[in-house]
């Protein structure tokens, strides 16, 4: 095998590696200091200074060393053994370092031997001449039984991308055999289609990726954080066990790091501050991950500060972001909103004295860019909590395709309510806002029409609208369009410039017969 | 030297690096783009790929013709974006060397898109040449 090859392997090995290290940390952090993991641990940092050897990266193979002897010498006992643990996460994350140089080709020097001696001399790591144990012994991964193979993540891409290419020649092919009642042809498209399908589920579950990866590494950040800062923190997850596509977790991965790092920072109160308010000394930060039908629901939960709706909207007073009129009238769940305001909370006051905000903007638009959608709920002095709900999977959804004007557009079935009809005399206003009673609640209204910029809609034979309800968040909103087309399965392609400008939109897509649709962004509809 | 692809918009002669022409098609089936920037004409599906038309005269400023049975979308070669252009007629293919100077004759081009007007440059030979990249940036960072 050549050298770069294995170097490329080493990489990506080394990632795992690592990745389950952290993992093993903060699991023995907090509990007993349990043979088994030690022994993992052990193995794993063995098998980067194997490989690390054979290529001749000597940093990573000095450090790997220090670390599996220090790591040798731990002591098993049942209570935590924080120092240790603590050195661990820094020479991991600095070995981490190291590599990610290499892989980078940067040509800044990271210096080590300071931890080095730390690990050399911290009193339970008497032995310093340990014997390089040869490969094959005690630490060396188990082969037998193993199932797995690397795929590269380019490689699951392009299947994802190829298959939803060989569906959208399915329905071109059914179109045809409509257009001619090719009664035979048709049956073998049915099939082909539901193999595409089975084609498509297989791949969808081989992008799958622990969100685990993503929460450990939250773990790690709220921990060195925290020591910054000098807070004490307590994070929960729940639900961590759960997988998800890897292109959702990787654009969750920033917003959710985003509103963590402000959590920490100005959500969770320093502890005499917290002793003051009569609230236990640590803060606690939970983030429960769960399915709910075709969505990932994740709820991010602190008992910190709070926001203040008073404050925020006296600060959006002040910035001209909202005129005093508005600011009377606004409910405090409207002045939570403020914070997803582009120019809001840049001040530095505002992110201190409001313990959250900063770069909220970003977070929205992050998580709208995957179809999903951010809700915000705080209470001063008891905490913030905010959920992010997600699509599962981002390529291939059952869409509802309604006309608006010229216009097609697909809107997620998981999304669809109702489709319904209503005559004008029903519509009345609240809040300035046209609005329904529907199920016996009241129902905003939105005129596609308006916002798309074309003429108002025809009423139908016998007088009525058509009507789409759906579902943003935890609100309903109305639809008013001027037809429905039908149901179908679509595949999901991101627009590209100069369209991805277009915020109502957040895909496009083929229809059977050719025909351009472009995906309705709910969220900005709101 | 270079070779470029010579086309006209109303009666401005202008061209661009032919290494960027991925085909050029009829122009057929356009489809309107709700909300789109006004020198959007709309969208053409093409072989399952969707391309953005530019009306490249609305950009520049220049008086648009009426679409004519002569009028081409030149489809453009990018990676991260699937754009065609729409020109009246195509020319011909021509090698200039590319001493490239800053058109000064801004006056040719009215448009409103200050920027724009940099993406002209004048070439060897009196061609004003489109600065394909400097577009695709304009594009792409949506100051519209």
């Amino acid at each position: 095998m050549d050298l770069d090859k294995y170097i490329q392997i080493f990489f990506s090995q080394a990632e795992n590696y690592l990745r389950e290290s952290y993992h093993i940390l903060l699991e023995i952090e907090h509990g007993p200091v349990e043979k088994d993991l030690v022994d993992h641990l052990m193995s794993n940092t063995h098998s980067i200074k194997g490989m690390a050897r054979t290529i001749g990266f000597s940093d990573v193979e000095e450090l790997s060393h220090g670390l599996e002897s220090f790591i040798k010498n731990l002591p098993r006992q049942k209570e935590p053994v924080s120092n240790e643990i603590g050195l661990l996460f820094e020479g991991f994350e600095v070995l981490e370092q190291l590599i990610e140089n290499l892989k980078t080709n940067a040509s800044q020097k990271i210096s080590y031997q300071d931890l080095l001696n730390k690990l050399h001399s911290l009193p339970s790591s008497p032995d310093k001449t340990v014997a390089i144990p040869t490969a094959g012994g005690d630490f060396s991964p188990k082969l037998k039984g193993y199932t797995h193979a690397q795929v590269r993540t380019e490689t699951l891409d392009n299947l994802l991308n190829l298959v939803s290419e060989t569906l959208l020649c399915q329905n071109r092919l059914a179109t045809i055999s409509k257009t001619y009642s090719l009664r035979e042809l048709h049956s073998s498209l049915f099939d082909l289609n539901e193999l595409i399908k089975e084609l498509h589920l297989q791949i969808t579950l081989a992008r799958l990726m622990p969100i685990k990866i993503l929460t450990d590494r939250i773990a790690r950040i709220i921990r060195n954080l925290a020591k910054d800062k000098k807070k004490e923190i307590e994070f929960i997850v729940k639900g961590e066990d759960l997988e998800i596509d890897r292109s959702i977790l990787e654009g969750l991965e920033e917003p959710l790091i985003h509103i963590i790092r402000n959590a920490v920072d100005h959500g969770i109160e320093e502890p005499e501050e917290r002793e003051r308010k009569q609230k236990s000394k640590k803060g606690t930060i939970t983030l429960t991950i769960s399915r709910v039908k075709e969505n990932i629901v994740i709820q991010f939960e602190d008992d910190g500060k709070g926001m203040d709706p008073h404050f925020l909207k006296q600060k959006a007073l002040e910035d001209g972001l909202i005129t005093p009129t508005q600011e009377k009238t606004m409910s405090q769940e409207e002045a939570l909103q403020l914070i997803y305001a582009p120019n809001f909370s840049t001040a530095e006051t505002v992110t201190e004295i409001s313990g959250r905000g900063h770069g909220m903007f970003i977070v929205k638009n992050k998580v709208n860019a995957l179809g999903g959608s951010i809700e915000i709920s705080s209470q001063k002095d008891i905490g913030s909590k905010i959920i992010i709900r997600l699509p599962l999977t981002l390529s291939i959804m059952s869409a509802f395709i309604i006309r608006v004007g010229p216009y097609l557009l697909a809107i997620p079935v998981a999304k669809v309510i109702a489709n319904t009809r209503i005559v004008p005399q029903e519509i009345f206003l609240q809040n300035h806002k046209e609005t329904i009673t529907f199920r016996k609640s009241p129902i905003f209204l939105c005129q596609l029409h308006t916002v798309l910029n074309v003429a108002s809609p025809p009423l139908h034979d016998g007088g009525y609208l058509s009507l789409v309800i759906v579902e943003i968040g935890n609100h309903h909103i109305g639809l008013i369009v001027d037809g429905f087309v039908g149901q179908q399965e679509i595949v999901i392609r991101p627009l590209k410039p100069p369209l991805n400008h277009i915020k109502v939109f957040s895909g496009i897509t083929l229809l059977g017969d050719g025909k351009i649709t472009f995906l309705l962004n709910l969220e900005e509809l709101l | 030297m270079n070779k470029i692809l010579l086309f006209e918009l109303n009666t401005q002669s202008l061209g661009f690096d032919l290494h960027y022409v991925r085909e050029v098609i009829e122009n057929k089936n356009i489809q309107p783009v709700p909300l789109a920037p006004h020198f959007v004409l709309g969208i053409v599906n093409r072989r399952g790929k969707v391309f953005t038309i530019i009306n490249l005269a609305a950009l520049l400023g220049v008086p648009s013709k009426d679409l004519s049975p002569d009028s081409r979308i030149v489809i453009l070669e990018h990676k991260e974006m699937d754009i065609g252009i729409l020109v009246d007629i195509i020319n011909q293919t021509k090698s200039v060397s590319l001493t490239e100077k800053k058109a000064n004759e801004t006056h040719l081009f009215t448009s409103k898109e200050k920027e724009f007007r940099h993406m002209v440059l004048k070439c060897e030979e009196g061609i004003h040449l489109l600065d394909l990249e400097k577009f695709f940036t304009f594009l792409k960072e949506g100051k519209f």
